[in-house]
């Protein structure tokens, strides 16, 4: 949702700033010339048809004022307006995503490693204890507890516990645990029908 | 096709002697890679983890001057599944032996170590 909502704030950013060079351009031409030449701005808002549109906002601005439907219809359209606007913020400011965990930060350096990366092994490591049909990794990153934690879930068959399983997995993935320092978290269920077999 | 167009050129002057930071770069990434446990280095999904050095490229690592003074070094690592905080200090101070040799350790600054990728021993055997 959130890669949407920046997509789109991105792309309405671009259309913004196009848009607003264009007008700055279009002022700048109009403003060469000055009083009622072709190439002045009195020029420009005749191309324009200024008093027109001024008449026709003077008339929709008339009705607005009125109870009717078209009050109705333009309070709506700005409780959308003010949605939208909104959801672009959401867009523009929330946080991207660690990409990174980061293990140690000291005066020496950084060492970090890539979440993907982590949760990769740590799901060919789950994958590869007795009774396990399918693995699922996830890495968070350190929050205010400042402990990067690894969640995997895992699939098995109906004739193994899942207690044992989940030691099993524990005991596959500690190389991968103890040489990060992340906290494992383990679920194991059951497979579901026809979910892969060992 | 490559010599042709080296041939032709003029010869380097003296002073396209390797920079300090060009220097620095490659004996880090010399160093990293003969660290046990360190496979290989990452130059990134676009290859923007590159030094130049001169007319080669160092792949994986990037060595950038710091506001007060000496450069930081980041590394781009593949590794195998080995413990990566004790891999990282030797990566370190293995850096930092190497840069005091070579007459660099003062402007050596912090060496920032990112684990690309994590390879497991059969697929180290496959490389």
């Amino acid at each position: 949702m959130i890669l949407l909502l920046r997509a789109v704030a991105r792309f309405v950013v671009l259309v913004l700033l196009v848009a607003l060079a264009l007008v700055g351009l279009t002022a700048a031409v109009f403003s060469i010339q000055g009083g009622d030449s072709p190439l002045s701005l009195p020029g420009l808002a005749e191309h324009t048809r200024l008093p027109e549109v001024e008449e026709t906002v003077g008339d929709y601005l008339d009705q607005l004022e009125a109870d009717g439907p078209l009050a109705k219809i333009s309070a709506l359209a700005g409780v959308g307006a003010v949605l939208a606007g909104v959801l672009l913020l959401l867009g523009v400011l929330a946080p991207r995503r660690k990409r990174l965990v980061i293990f140690d930060n000291g005066e020496a350096g950084r060492l970090g490693a890539r979440r993907r990366t982590l949760a990769g092994v740590a799901e060919a490591l789950a994958e590869q204890a007795r009774g396990v049909t399918q693995a699922r990794a996830r890495v968070r990153p350190r929050g205010r507890l400042r402990i990067a934690r690894l969640r995997v879930t895992v699939s098995h068959g109906r004739n193994y516990q899942d207690r044992e399983v989940e030691e099993r997995v524990l005991s596959a993935i500690s190389p991968l645990v103890d040489s990060s320092g992340l906290t494992p978290r383990v679920e194991a269920r059951v497979g579901k029908r026809g979910a892969r077999v060992e | 096709m490559l010599a042709r167009t080296r041939a032709s050129q003029p010869p380097r002057p003296a002073s396209a002697a390797p920079s300090e930071r060009a220097q620095l770069a490659r004996l880090a990434l010399d160093a990293a890679l003969g660290v046990a446990g360190v496979v290989s280095s990452h130059a990134g999904p676009q290859g923007t983890w590159v030094t130049a050095d001169r007319e080669e490229r160092l792949p994986g690592v990037l060595a950038t001057a710091l506001a007060g003074g000496g450069y930081g070094v980041e590394l781009h690592l593949v590794t195998e599944v080995v413990p990566l905080l004790p891999l990282a200090d030797r990566v370190r101070s293995r850096v930092e032996r190497a840069a005091a040799s070579a007459g660099l350790a003062d402007v050596l600054g912090p060496v920032d170590i990112t684990i690309e990728d994590v390879v497991t021993p059969n697929e180290v055997s496959k490389r």
